[in-house]
């Protein structure tokens, strides 16, 4: 399809000179919201305010966690002197 | 008096001051929606493209150097978001004539023939126009779209573009002629 040499120039002329849409004086209603909350999305988090608290939790979880193994493991009374008892009887068979 | 986009600028930097954001916003908004409007992918929602342009903005407003003007700062930022959006879409680099609807075949063929345009809507040809561009490669077509639609200086360009003089009149001779090219293929 041969096109003549004016062909672009018309073109390109139609659409520059075509009425364009007003611009608008400012920005819609909520534009401006949405902007901010889109940057406040994408914004780096400070890394120390929002690890820290966690880390301390999870550490105060992990001891109280061992505390209460500890106490639901350790041996009871009884079982302490019976196995003090036990001890003195192999050291008495001790040659 | 409304406060100076420098002095909104310096008050988002020191304090994060938001009502200063939304007076910057406000007053960028024409000059973006402009660039935008010239620059948007077909289809693509205006005002979409525009709130990513501010969000870029915020984003690197801590570059800005204040002693250069604001209004050259925004083009360009505005122009790369565009640029971005054009790069993501699939490009077809042919053209079909069956790819064109019946209105913007008719377009085409007013303009081939120069016969009375003024039966031709605006709509059509500004249809027909994107379609066309839509096959170049982005660069091409910002070259096209700042020289023939905006009609800038080649300084204009340089100035938005960071290209030299050579290049963009290179660029310019080589996006006329693949658009040449893609209409002798047209079939």
């Amino acid at each position: 399809m041969k096109l003549p040499d004016s062909f672009f120039d018309r073109l390109f002329r139609r659409v520059r000179t075509a009425p364009k849409a007003p611009l608008p004086e400012g920005a819609p209603q909520g534009f401006a919201t949405r902007v901010l909350a889109q940057w406040r999305e994408a914004e780096p988090r400070d890394w120390t305010l929002w690890l820290l608290p966690r880390a301390i939790g999870i550490a105060t979880a992990c001891i109280a966690t061992l505390l209460t193994m500890d106490a639901l493991l350790a041996p009871t009374g009884e079982e302490h002197e019976i196995t003090n008892l036990m001890m003195l009887s192999a050291l008495e068979v001790q040659p | 008096m409304p406060p100076e986009p420098s002095q909104l600028i310096a008050a988002w930097h020191s304090a994060r001051d938001e009502t200063a954001a939304r007076q910057l916003i406000d007053v960028l908004y024409p000059q973006v929606i402009r660039i935008v409007r010239n620059h948007l992918p077909f289809r693509l929602d205006e005002e979409d493209l525009a709130q990513e342009v501010f969000a870029q903005f915020f984003k690197t407003l801590d570059r800005y150097d204040p002693a250069l003007p604001l209004e050259n700062w925004v083009t360009r930022l505005a122009m790369n978001v565009c640029l971005k959006a054009l790069r993501s879409r699939k490009r077809r680099p042919e053209l079909r004539w069956s790819d064109l609807s019946e209105p913007e075949q008719h377009a085409l063929e007013s303009l081939m023939r120069e016969t009375d345009e003024s039966a031709v809507k605006d709509d059509d040809v500004k249809a027909l126009l994107h379609h066309l561009l839509e096959t170049m490669d982005v660069k091409d077509r910002l070259v096209l779209t700042l020289l023939h639609l905006e009609e800038k200086t080649l300084k204009e360009i340089q100035a938005i573009t960071g290209w030299s003089s050579i290049v963009i009149r290179m660029r310019a001779y080589r996006a006329r002629g693949k658009l040449r090219k893609l209409f002798d293929d047209l079939s």
